[in-house]
């Protein structure tokens, strides 16, 4: 796919506090996400929400792909996620649907050998502990975003944010127990 | 809000804890935090939250995403479709949408499902292509297909299938929701099967068989759904009209995908074979044979094109990181058995079918569904599978190749055999020309030849019906032939016995190996009393094989007669007597553990032949693999693989790859390897062992244990606890299967096993696996033993572990005793049950006794095997331990930081 020669622009412009910026990158996005969706194979029953992950990592890493200085990376990235997340939660929040796999979780869940009753929430909640730990450490929510909205590897992580993969490891794992004890202890399972 | 110092703390404290084990974790927690019990819960909530292995950011972010992704194919509920009105979604991916559809007019009622191809309408050349197929699809009429009613196209131009609809579940649902034993779901599967034959026959091929596309009715009728909708929708249907890339060609899930659909190769019916293959794994396991946790498609495609799948009896057995039994017998529980159970259940053929039908490469599965369907039928009849006969009709290369060893294995044999005779036809004619022949001398060589006719005339392997085991017929055949036979001269029958002994151990079955020899001792005894040197020969043969066996008491007393008899020999033989030392030596290692009197015979016997033979002999290089093997137990692998690599030079030059010699040194110099830390080579090396040893001796010969287990150690250095634990029971079940479960390399493995659920931290598995060790070697070995001290020590070591105190100190002292009569006070084993017992007194508040006992414990370590030794680091992080329990922090650092150098 061809970026858009303006996505670089609009995310800019979206960060120094235009909103109207993100209508016009929503469409995008979901551009994006739809045609590669439609590219995969009919998803395996029980395994649709990995699928969907995988389908916004790959659009995400499609997205980047834009033609920016290297020295500019880290913060094109982490904007990039930064939007990818905008759009996901935004989705959510527009739409209060029945959730139609209720169940297939718990078979998976099973299957992997759940050592802990499962801890269930969505993006909205997610959303909202990432805004907490921001306000504490931002560096962890950045990592946060770049992993699981862009789906960047800790190898890819370490480059744009110069540090080391071990680091970024450490942050994640960090992060993600904060973020599951916050939502966990707002929102019990 | 969380201060900012306060955060810092926290942050830093887990990230020192995460590596740590509970037990480290719990006491550097403590002493970081002190009275601060705020900042200590914090971090150890946080912990758990850190071990918690499913990832429900992940799962949020999927859900989002799915849903965003659905919202836009939801339109056309509630519009009509030709003559159908869309009523719901039935099911979707991205490619396409199922929708429920109803038709009601004045000519009938019927329900449908209609697939909606969504990118379709974009390529004109593409529906064309369609129409085509659908005609085709349209005229498959099978019950156990689901029909295509009718095709057309949207307003919009996109095309869309109206097919039958199904009402019931998923075939792997359908067979866990009723519980059906291991045969219901292979006979449900064999009606799946005639429904794919049928399709084949019509030249259609699925392409994308799996559990979501076979719906089971409520009366139990398989109905396979999307048949040949696959190939409409791949992407090389698409590839005339746009320049598709990699990317995009990706199928998401390629759990069920074969390697040449991964490969983007052409896409035959052993496609659908491979499919199926698949499907029979997940229908008898529960689990897919590529089962990754992580959604990397690199990486399972790769392991799709490279890797062997775990095969289904292990599958259901094995516990990755985190399981508890419950979810392990949660599969076999739904199969109406125990793990245990199942595992056995699908041990053998069922392991075998799924492998046949899953080959990487696509001649070499079944040649048609038929031929799958028809082998489980034969499983279900307790007839032999063809999956597991070296001479299947369709055969592959390397099943031929196995066969034609195994015949080349016995020919060998009967070469030696062929050979003496000949001799004797020599001597007979020699003995001819001096005019001093008698009746009897002519006969000899006579007999001979009219025995191995006799045995060949009736069995002529490449005759053999639907065996592999063409080397073990003929030895039956022929030690059957010579038992009872008295017409032969007893010389003559005493050469065959040992002859045909002797290919028995060879294929490790000594058992059947101990009469021949026997006989061949009674006959040389009788014959030629006064031939010590043919009598030792023969007695040492006999104290091999019972060796082998596990008989070891009266193998030694075999071995020493036999030493006996070769030194008091008038007129020396020095081969003969050589070959005596080569096994004692070697029964000096397995049955004694006494590397220092084996290091001195097999020198001896290594001597004996350079002089007699030169250095490039075979026998030379077994002398010097019992040196390396001896220094292995002496914990001196430099020299091992000095000698070991030594002997392998020897095998390059004077013998094939494939013999089984070479295959056995190749193996012993992985071990070695291992120990050295030299992961890669050494890997690669045991595999080549393994494959000689499979290629000559069969998959489940029992030899292939000690490859097995070399292999799980290898694994378990390399950290891979699952593959070691994998390897280690296949050595055990091998063992059992071949040896017998009193045999006394059953404790071995299970001793090896117990130490990996020990690392795994499976105590009570641990336990039970030392303590059926100690049980087999009670009845197979001598009451003192390294072996024996081992378990010991082990057992000792999972009793502290799991806070039996006064039990693991028992255990312990038992190890320290029989290291200490074995080895000696200063060897590092002996240091290391001191070690272990000196903690078990310090946890049992004898720390004045014990806190001495681990500290010159250490220093001996240290002394013998060096500070990297995880001997050493054990007792160093218990001495550690105890003295940051008593706040003596100046000494434990002082430990941690300078390592002894005594």
């Amino acid at each position: 796919m061809q970026v858009p020669a303006n996505f670089t622009q609009l995310l800019t412009e979206w960060r120094s506090g235009h909103p109207q910026a993100l209508d016009r990158l929503t469409p995008l996005v979901y551009e994006e996400l739809r045609r590669l969706a439609r590219n995969y194979m009919r998803a395996e029953r029980g395994s649709h929400t990995l699928q969907a992950t995988a389908v916004v990592h790959e659009a995400f890493l499609r997205l980047i792909q834009a033609n920016v200085a290297l020295q500019d990376r880290g913060h094109f990235f982490a904007l990039a996620s930064r939007l990818m997340r905008r759009v996901l939660v935004d989705h959510a929040k527009s739409r209060s649907r029945v959730k139609r796999n209720a169940g297939v979780r718990d078979l998976i869940a099973a299957d992997m050998g759940e050592v802990l009753p499962p801890i269930d929430f969505d993006v909205v909640a997610l959303d909202d502990a990432l805004e907490g730990l921001q306000q504490i450490e931002p560096r962890l929510a950045q990592v946060i975003e770049l992993h699981y909205f862009g789906g960047l590897t800790y190898d890819q992580i370490a480059a744009a944010v110069s540090t080391s993969p071990a680091t970024v490891h450490r942050d994640i794992r960090l992060a993600r127990a904060w973020l599951l004890n916050e939502i966990g202890g707002t929102r019990p399972a | 809000m969380i201060p900012r110092a306060r955060w810092q703390q926290i942050q830093s404290l887990f990230d020192q804890l995460i590596e740590t084990d509970a037990e480290e974790r719990e006491v550097r927690l403590a002493k970081a935090c002190g009275n601060d019990l705020e900042l200590r819960s914090s971090v150890e909530s946080l912990l758990e939250s850190d071990a918690r292995r499913e990832d429900p950011l992940l799962h949020a972010i999927g859900e989002a995403a799915e849903s965003l992704l659905e919202e836009h194919q939801d339109r056309l509920i509630g519009t009509r479709v030709g003559p159908y009105r869309v009523v719901s979604i039935l099911g979707h991916g991205g490619m396409s949408t199922v929708y429920r559809g109803e038709r009601d007019d004045a000519q009938y009622q019927q329900t449908v499902a209609i697939k909606v191809l969504q990118h379709a309408a974009l390529h004109p050349r593409l529906r064309s292509r369609l129409h085509s197929e659908r005609h085709i699809l349209a005229t498959l009429d099978h019950p156990s297909i689901a029909r295509l009613i009718d095709s057309g196209d949207l307003e919009d131009g996109t095309p869309y299938l109206a097919m039958e609809h199904v009402d019931g579940e998923s075939i792997d649902v359908y067979c866990d929701s009723r519980t059906l034993f291991v045969r219901e779901r292979i006979q449900l599967f064999i009606q799946v099967c005639a429904a794919v034959q049928y399709a084949h026959r019509n030249l259609v091929v699925h392409r994308d068989i799996k559990p979501s596309n076979i719906f089971v009715t409520d009366e139990g009728a398989p109905k396979l759904l999307d048949f040949g909708i696959a190939k409409l929708l791949a992407p090389e249907s698409l590839s005339h009209t746009l320049p598709v890339t990699r990317l995009q060609e990706r199928v998401l899930t390629p759990e069920n995908a074969a390697p040449e659909q991964v490969l983007g190769r052409p896409i035959t019916t052993a496609t659908d074979i491979y499919a199926l293959g698949v499907l029979l794994y997940q229908l008898l396991t529960g689990r897919s044979p590529y089962r990754l946790l992580s959604y990397s498609q690199l990486q399972l495609e790769r392991a799709i094109c490279m890797d062997d799948p775990v095969r289904p009896s292990q599958t259901v057995v094995a516990k990755l990181s985190g399981e508890k039994d419950a979810d392990r017998s949660r599969v076999s529980d739904r199969r109406g058995l125990s793990p245990q159970r199942l595992r056995a259940r699908l041990s053998g053929d069922l392991d075998a079918i799924v492998a046949m039908a899953m080959r990487k490469e696509p001649d070499r599965r079944y040649p048609s569904v038929e031929a799958l369907a028809e082998d489980l039928n034969r499983h279900l009849l307790g007839q032999p599978v063809r999956a597991r006969q070296g001479d299947w009709r369709y055969n592959t290369a390397k099943l031929l190749r196995r066969h034609v060893l195994a015949v080349v294995a016995v020919a060998a044999v009967f070469l030696g055999l062929a050979l003496f005779a000949g001799i004797m036809l020599w001597e007979n004619h020699r003995i001819e020309l001096a005019r001093d022949a008698t009746a009897q001398e002519r006969d000899r060589a006579q007999q001979v030849s009219a025995f191995l006719v006799d045995v060949f005339s009736q069995a002529d392997p490449f005759n053999a019906q639907g065996h592999e085991s063409t080397a073990k017929d003929l030895l039956d055949r022929g030690a059957a032939k010579i038992t009872g036979n008295i017409t032969l001269q007893p010389e003559v029958r005493a050469q065959l016995l040992e002859s045909i002994g002797l290919a028995y151990r060879r294929q490790a079955l000594s058992e059947r190996a101990i009469p021949l020899f026997e006989q061949a001792v009674a006959i040389r005894r009788q014959e030629r009393p006064l031939d010590n040197g043919r009598i030792a020969v023969a007695l040492a043969n006999l104290a091999r094989a019972l060796t082998d066996a596990g008989h070891l008491i009266s193998a030694e007393a075999y071995l020493e007669q036999a030493v006996s008899l070769a030194q008091s020999n008038g007129e020396p033989r020095p081969i003969e007597t050589a070959d005596i030392l080569v096994q004692f030596g070697i029964f000096a290692l397995d049955a004694k553990s006494d590397p220092a009197r084996a290091s001195e015979l097999f020198g001896k016997a290594l001597n004996i032949y350079r002089s007699a033979l030169g250095n490039q002999n075979l026998q030379v290089a077994a002398a010097l693999n019992g040196l390396a093997s001896s220094a292995v137990w002496a914990s001196d692998y430099p020299l091992a693989e000095h000698y070991q690599r030594e002997a392998l030079d020897i095998f390059r030059v004077t013998v094939s790859r494939n013999h089984p010699d070479n295959a056995i040194a190749l193996a012993t110099l992985g071990a070695i390897l291992t120990q050295r830390g030299k992961y890669t080579e050494a890997e690669q090396v045991l595999n080549e062992a393994l494959q000689i040893e499979r290629n000559v001796f069969g998959a489940d010969n029992p030899r292939i244990a000690a490859i097995e287990s070399d292999l799980g150690i290898l694994y378990e250095r390399e950290g891979d606890l699952r593959r070691a634990i994998g390897a280690t029971e296949t050595a055990l079940k091998l063992t059992r299967d071949g040896r017998g479960l009193k045999h006394y390399s059953v404790g071995y493995y299970l001793d090896a096993l117990a130490n990996l659920f020990l690392k795994a931290n499976d105590l009570s598995t641990a336990e039970i696996d030392a303590r059926q060790a100690l049980a087999v070697y009670a009845q197979s070995l001598p009451t003192r033993h390294l072996y024996i001290a081992s378990t010991h020590q082990l057992l000792g070591e999972v009793l502290l572990r799991r806070g039996s105190l006064p039990a693991a100190e028992a255990e312990l002292r038992t190890a320290l005793d029989m290291n200490v009569g074995l080895v000696g006070a200063d060897s590092w084993r002996s240091a290391r049950s001191e070690a272990g017992l000196g903690w078990a007194l310090i946890a049992r508040d004898k720390a004045g006794e014990g806190e001495p006992m681990l500290l010159a414990a250490r220093s001996k370590l240290m002394a013998a095997v060096g500070p990297q030794h995880p001997a050493t680091q054990q007792a160093t992080a218990w001495l550690v331990q105890y003295y940051r329990a008593h706040h003596r922090e100046v000494e434990a650092s002082r430990v941690l930081a300078a390592p002894d150098k005594r």
